[in-house]
């Protein structure tokens, strides 16, 4: 791992899905949160994942349209053959 | 109307699905089971090389945002239509490569654990972290343009 102190916003956003999954090491964490902590442009980055996050969730296969359901089953008869 | 060949790699008996299983649960079914047999055919593979999550070409030469990413208020206050969330998800979903399909349907829309969805598809948990860090990557960028949308600034 690299010596230098802070991180660019490149490599914190690399960083913010292992954050969110509480995968980060304590120094990794802890230099993710340093940048966080004066970066709002990354912090908004955090909010926007956090938000996506929670929108993925929130869709159920209730939501699913006639269009996804084609989708998967596409999806499906693409691997059923061995042909094409 | 339903893929249920037996002998197909997603196959779900019938009389399973019709009977107890829910439609959440044979869904969930063919998605590992698809997740699978691509596996197996990629031999599991997964590439790990680093994949900015974000277009290299929003930041700068230092690695700096050229311009700031727009917090989601839209979306976190409940102002953008539900039917627009839901097609936007689904969209970036069903565009993504199959193994990253399987990993965010399964850890971030049914809720699995990381190392459960790790089990079911046979792989290592850093490796579901890598998929699922794409996975995210590119919903939050569809939400993004869908937002973006709705502002005749853009």
């Amino acid at each position: 791992m690299a010596l230098t102190k802070d991180i660019t916003c490149l490599d914190a956003v690399a960083l913010v899905s292992d954050y969110l999954e509480g995968a980060l090491g304590q120094r990794e964490r802890r230099r993710l949160e340093r940048h966080l902590a004066h970066c709002e442009a990354c912090s908004a980055y955090l909010e926007q994942m956090r938000a996506t996050i929670a929108a993925t969730g929130s869709v159920g296969p209730d939501d699913l349209s006639p269009e996804t359901l084609e989708g998967i089953v596409e999806l499906f008869e693409r691997y059923r053959g061995d042909g094409d | 109307m339903w893929p249920r060949t037996p002998g197909s790699p997603c196959y779900v008996a019938p009389s399973e699905f019709e009977g107890r299983s829910t439609f959440k649960t044979w869904l969930l079914r063919i998605t590992v089971n698809l997740a699978k047999k691509t596996g197996t055919r990629e031999h599991r593979v997964v590439n790990v090389d680093p994949v900015n999550p974000v277009s290299r070409t929003r930041f700068d030469s230092v690695g700096m945002w050229n311009e700031a990413p727009q917090p989601f208020t839209e979306l976190v206050e409940g102002r953008l239509a539900r039917a627009d969330v839901v097609n936007a998800v689904h969209r970036a979903i069903r565009e993504l490569p199959e193994l990253q399909q399987a990993v965010v349907t399964l850890r971030d829309v049914e809720g699995l654990s990381t190392s459960d969805v790790a089990e079911l598809l046979e792989l290592s948990d850093a490796n579901v972290r890598v998929l699922l860090h794409r996975g995210r990557a590119r919903i939050r960028e569809v939400l993004e343009m869908t937002m973006n949308r709705g502002q005749p600034w853009h």
